[in-house]
Order: C-alpha cells, then structure tokens, then sequence
C-alpha cells in the first residue's frame, strides 16, 4: 500500500479512536495533523475548523495558530 | 363567590381576613398563573453560587421547566443563562462540568464564551467556512438569565421586568446588613434536601409564623418561647420572624463557631428568620446563616434545598455536622404539618380559614401579597 494511503487511515483511525475516547485535547491535534497534511486547501480549511472547534472548548496552547490559520483563507474572524 | 372577590377577602384587616382558597394549592391552571407572575415575574431563588465555586464551574438547573445553567465565568462573575444554542435550541450543559475554553454545543459545534458570547459557528457557511453574511454572531449571544447574589443565593428574574433586586430588596439588605459580607458554605454535609408533598405556598407560610413552635417543635420552645419572639412584616416584599433569645450551639467541649465580624450588639441574642417572596427562606445568626430555596414540581410537590453558611472556612468539620441534623431535624419537624394543610386543601367547604390577629399577621402579609400580585398580574395579562 502507498505510504501516504496508510499514513492516511492511520489519521482516520485515530481520529475515530480519539472521538470514541471523547479525547478533545488529542482529537484537535488529529485534525489540525489532517488540515496540515493535505494539499487541498478545502480540505485543509475543513479538518481546521474541527481542529479550531475542539481546540477552543479544551482551550488548547494552538488555538490562536489554528484561528489565524483560518483567518488567513477568509474562513474565521 | 367569584375570584376576584375571593383575593379581596384575603386583603382584609387580618382579624377579618380568610386565607387563599383551596385551588391556589392544588389546582394546575392556577399554578401556572402563579408560576408566571409570582415566580417568573419576581426575583426568584434559583440555587448558591457555593454550587459554583471554581472559574469554569457549570451546573445546568431546570427551573419550572425552563432549562438554565448557572456558570462562574472566566471573569469570576457568577451568571445564569437559557441552556439552549442560538442554533436549533439543543441544551448545551447536560451534566455538572467545568468548562475549560469554550462551551460547545453538543449538536453543530457552536461555540460560545463563559461570558455568553457566540465565538465560532463551525462550517456555518459550508464546508470549512465558519462565516456566512446571514450569521450575525454579536446578534447570537447566549440568552442571559436577570441574575443576582446576595446572601450566597443565585436570584433571578426570567421575566426580566423586575425593578432591580437591590431597589426591591433594599429594606431588607438594611436590615441585614451586618450579614452582607462573604458567607462561607459548610461543605457537602451542610446541604440537604427535603421533599415535601405540598404547595410551594405552604412552606413559606410555616416558615413565617412562630405560632407553631411550641406544639410542632417542642425541642426549640424549651429555650426560645413563643413570647420570646416577635413578627417581621413588610408588605409585597418579606416577613417573618425574630427571636430574643438566641444560644450558640456548642459541641461537647464548648466550642461554638466564631461570630461574625463587627455585629451589632444585638444579634448576641437575637435570630431572624425571614421569608423572601416568593420562594428563599432565610436564617441569620451571630454564628451562622441558612437559606432553603424552594423549588415546586407541580402545585402539590416541592423541594426545599437547605444550605448551611458560616464566618469563615474550616469552621470545625463535628460541629457543622451537629449544626446540619440540629436544624434537619427542626426542619422535618415541618413536614407533617406542611403535608397536612395540603391534604387538608381538598375539604370542599375549607374557605381559606382564618388567621390569629395576634399570631399570624406575618403569614397573612404573605398571603395577601400573593393575592394581590396575582390580581394584578392577571389584569396585566388582559
């Protein structure tokens, strides 16, 4: 299998792990990982708003990096 | 004889006065009236901030129904907000919980600050778009609850139409104000509940009157007698009762609590017991304060939630613990009576009974400031 396909469901895997354990600390991590990974700025702006969201309920150290992320493409203010 | 001119009766002189008819105790319609204008359209008790002492603490409280949350927020202010999202009203704070950041509703993820500001709308303009032109998020803010502290109970005003608690309470925050200082809650063995099968009413109309002492609490009257006592009345706010002769409680080394600081020389003896309109019931003391918030399931259920305060922390650990079952037990004293007056309430030909001129002036001020809020609050309605 291509590396980047594993590297790929290794994410989801531990994305869905992540949610199942209601980790939110490890879960905005994951999906600022996918937004980060991926070439598709869509994509990318969609996996950081999850990140962002869970990120501002833990009130995560990235928060701020994952809002000007956002900022950035016009998806946040 | 028709409604209006049986509330009339009620707000005679007390000596010529008969109490609230029956249905004011058991009938549904008219505890949603009552619901309306005396709960919701007053300053009402709702919990104590001592429910939440850490920044972040969160505790969701349906109150008559309306679901609630009361919050420290990251500014250390105590607030109380409708526990619904802006987006499609999904509660937002299910269970007891310390927020950490934001508070993020469980359904679409909005988020809002412990302050009650909208601070994302997650995909709100599609994928990966948390803007949209239509979402107006200074427009979306958490509905904030009217909310006020005074004496450790968290007071709130859902109709939002009240003067403001500290014009409406003032004679009383007067009155008490040697008590108007931080109160420190005596932990989990120093709040209880009661659940008393009875009219909400019934309670603070027990509470007012020292009439009963002698006959229902028989361990109190051997210290504090019926004539050490006296009335306390205001009309359309408060009323209750004093006593002269007030005796610290001791453990079995003498050990009492410390006082409170600077008290005026009279509450050496003297204890006050007030009912707060429409549903706090309140004690202060040299040693030590209680408030029992009352709060209705239906016309013919209630519970009381007792809390214990004291001067200052750490208060010794047994002699709160005695303190607690002292006054439960005081309190549980009530119950039958309390229970009886409900039962008593389906006796056809009950016409709301008469009161003492000499005994019950206090529990008629509060009967009569029921009957003329109602009154009033019905024409309003019209």
């Amino acid at each position: 299998m291509d590396s980047s396909i594993k590297n790929k469901i290794d994410l989801e895997e531990k994305i869905l792990t992540a949610h199942q354990n209601n980790d939110g600390v490890k879960l905005a991590e994951l999906y600022a990982k996918a937004a980060y990974t991926t070439s598709n700025l869509n994509k990318a702006c969609f996996f950081m708003v999850n990140a962002y969201t869970l990120a501002l309920e833990c009130n995560h150290p990235d928060t701020l990096s994952f809002f000007q992320f956002l900022q950035k493409y016009d998806r946040e203010k | 004889m028709e409604k209006t001119a049986r509330l009339n009766q009620v707000c005679l002189p007390v000596d010529e006065a008969n109490g609230l008819p029956n249905e004011h105790y058991t009938c549904p319609s008219v505890f949603k009236e009552e619901k309306d204008i005396l709960l919701f359209g007053k300053w009402s008790g709702l919990a104590v901030s001592a429910q939440i002492p850490n920044i972040g603490d969160a505790v969701p409280i349906s109150f008559q129904g309306t679901p609630l949350f009361i919050i420290r927020t990251k500014k250390n202010k105590v607030k109380v907000f409708q526990n619904t999202c802006r987006h499609r009203g999904m509660i937002l704070i299910d269970r007891v919980k310390s927020i950490e950041g934001a508070i993020r509703c469980p359904y679409h993820s909005w988020c809002y600050s412990t302050e009650g500001s909208l601070i994302s709308t997650p995909h709100v303009g599609g994928p990966g778009r948390n803007l949209h032109d239509a979402i107006d998020r200074s427009e979306l803010g958490l509905t904030e609850i009217r909310s006020h502290v005074w004496m450790g109970v968290i007071w709130i005003n859902l109709s939002g139409d009240a003067p403001k608690f500290e014009d409406n309470m003032k004679e009383l925050i007067d009155r008490w104000s040697d008590f108007d200082r931080p109160l420190f809650h005596g932990g989990k063995e120093s709040s209880f509940t009661i659940e008393v099968a009875a009219n909400w009413k019934l309670a603070v109309e027990n509470y007012c009157e020292s009439y009963h002492l002698p006959w229902v609490h028989p361990g109190l009257n051997i210290y504090s007698k019926l004539e050490d006592h006296y009335h306390i009345e205001h009309k359309n706010k408060f009323s209750g009762q004093g006593t002269r002769v007030y005796q610290q409680l001791k453990d079995g080394n003498g050990n009492v609590f410390p006082d409170f600081a600077d008290l005026n020389a009279k509450w050496e003896t003297a204890a006050e017991y007030i009912a707060v309109y429409p549903n706090v019931l309140l004690g202060v003391h040299r040693d030590h304060a209680f408030v029992i918030i009352l709060i209705p399931d239906g016309p013919e259920k209630t519970y009381e939630h007792i809390h214990l305060f004291y001067s200052k922390e750490n208060t010794p650990e047994q002699l709160r613990l005695q303190n607690m079952k002292q006054w439960k037990l005081v309190f549980e004293e009530d119950v039958p009576v309390v229970e009886g007056m409900q039962r008593g309430r389906y006796a056809v030909n009950f016409d709301g009974g008469r009161f003492s001129p000499a005994m019950d002036n206090p529990t008629h001020c509060f009967h009569c400031w029921v009957a003329n809020e109602v009154q009033n609050g019905l024409k309003h309605k019209k």
